[in-house]
């Protein structure tokens, strides 16, 4: 790991995860608010009290909408990114030049911004998951009738730690798959501007597509 | 305070013009249909496996959450009402920002970069009437259509692992359906997809014709597109589920007390 890499590698944590928290954190603070306002519409219909609410609408947030929802933000967030970055470089002839210097572009360019990707979703879907939880107590407790120390009681009931190392697990996955499909969309793109808006477009479509089809079987081998 | 207005009055005044400009019809003919064409039919197999898949997880989800208090006679009903109200028109629309906005905004970035929306204001033509009216109306249209495609295929997928892998009669599971499906589930259902149909299309129409600085500019705009799609949907969904809970209470269907 020399100096030059450390650095690109800091740098694209900075622009992914950093300057991701803003928008993350009011993405799933609404997230919260659905899933506590959904199950209990739906703990009514079903068992006609509320009580469980808090423990179902944390356990599907760390097991399926916590991890999810953060990597198809991040996937349009950071997989638009690299691939745009990458594609403009190929039509600016800058790729072809590194390669003349004997600098495989893989390797000087791609390989850090990946490791910037897993590093960013997986923290900040901790983060995320963090931001629901609180928004989901300060919220709920003050309008469905739980008092703020019954919902904190309740919320981890069903919740193991099982669930959250599975929330990471998937997150690293999502994380790689993103940067492996945004960067050869970049690095196979058309010269011009419309390979730009092709290559950003197909990262974006590729990497959510790809997490909702990984995400079924993490699902099923992690908890059933 | 007035340079804070001038700066997010844009977006608003953009909306209002193509809406203005959508009764005048300044498109060539068949532009739309051409639009929903290119936008929409490449989509059709996207929606159709997410859908499925979509269903599927949230199949898997519920009779874990179900399994522990034997009560697998819900899952039928409470899968296909979790999915339907919620989580399937999000997930659905996510996956749509990407295809249907980027594209949308992608299309219309590389024209802006390429001065050709100056050529047809030069030819004495209105852009937005020409070109954003069309394509917005391509985009809403589409992508209501394709969440309902993608929301038939969540009950299938749902259906197809509750019977093929949970070990659950395929009759078992759709008997409970009617019961816990609602007509005021239903009409969320459609209102949301409506509504995510509308931003979806006003974010790419907007962050494609404001496209400034080259290509790079093109993929910063479709990131934006793709980004802001995406945190507008889920908040336009927690909105559209509080009105629809007051609804429900104002004429007692069943909401409950917020």
């Amino acid at each position: 790991m020399n100096r030059r890499f450390r650095h690109a590698f800091v740098d694209s944590c900075y622009t992914f995860a950093v300057q991701s928290v803003p928008v993350l954190a009011l993405a799933i603070s609404f997230l919260a608010l659905i899933l506590v306002v959904e199950f209990a519409f739906h703990m009514k219909l079903v068992l006609k009290q509320q009580s469980l609410v808090p423990a179902f609408s944390t356990q599907l947030l760390f097991r399926e909408l916590g991890p999810v929802v953060t990597c198809l933000l991040l996937g349009s967030r950071i997989g638009a990114s690299i691939a745009a970055e990458l594609a403009t470089m190929k039509g600016t002839d800058q790729l072809d030049a590194l390669r003349s210097f004997g600098v495989d572009p893989v390797k000087y360019l791609v390989l850090p911004r990946s490791l910037g990707c897993i590093f960013s979703t997986l923290t900040l879907t901790w983060l995320a998951m963090a931001v629901a939880c609180t928004v989901a107590w300060l919220v709920a407790s003050g309008s469905i009738g739980f008092s703020a120390g019954e919902y904190k009681n309740g919320m981890f009931a069903f919740t193991r730690w099982r669930d959250f190392y599975g929330a990471s697990l998937k997150s690293v996955v999502f994380g790689t798959l993103i940067a492996f499909l945004a960067a050869r969309s970049g690095l196979k793109s058309q010269r011009g501007s419309r390979g730009v808006g092709e290559a950003a477009t197909q990262a974006v479509v590729r990497s959510s597509v790809s997490i909702i089809l990984t995400d079924f079987f993490l699902t099923y081998l992690l908890h059933a | 305070m007035k340079t804070l207005w001038a700066k997010w009055k844009l977006p608003f005044q953009f909306f209002g013009e193509t809406l203005q400009s959508l009764p005048g019809r300044a498109w060539p003919r068949g532009a739309v249909i051409d639009q929903m064409y290119r936008v929409g039919v490449g989509s059709i197999a996207t929606v159709v496996f997410t859908g499925l898949f979509v269903g599927a997880i949230m199949a898997v989800q519920v009779s874990l959450e179900l399994r522990d208090f034997g009560a697998q006679g819900f899952l039928g009903g409470l899968t296909t009402s979790v999915t339907l109200r919620n989580v399937g028109p999000v997930l659905i629309a996510f996956l749509l920002a990407g295809k249907v906005g980027a594209y949308t905004s992608a299309e219309l970035g590389n024209m802006r970069v390429t001065d050709q929306i100056e050529a047809i204001r030069c030819l004495g033509i209105a852009p937005i009437g020409f070109l954003i009216a069309p394509r917005f109306l391509a985009v809403v249209l589409s992508a209501f259509c394709l969440l309902m495609i993608g929301l038939l295929f969540t009950l299938l997928g749902g259906l197809g692992i509750s019977a093929g892998q949970l070990g659950v009669n395929p009759l078992y599971f759709l008997r409970e359906v009617p019961r816990f499906v609602t007509a005021p589930s239903f009409a969320m259902a459609l209102v949301k997809s409506f509504v995510f149909g509308v931003l979806i299309a006003w974010v790419s129409c907007y962050r494609g014709y404001y496209t400034t600085g080259g290509s790079a500019g093109v993929g910063e705009s479709v990131r934006r597109t793709s980004v802001e799609c995406l945190v507008f949907i889920l908040i336009a969904d927690y909105v559209t589920s509080f009105f629809f809970n007051r609804i429900n209470l104002f004429f007692g269907w069943g909401g409950i007390a917020l």
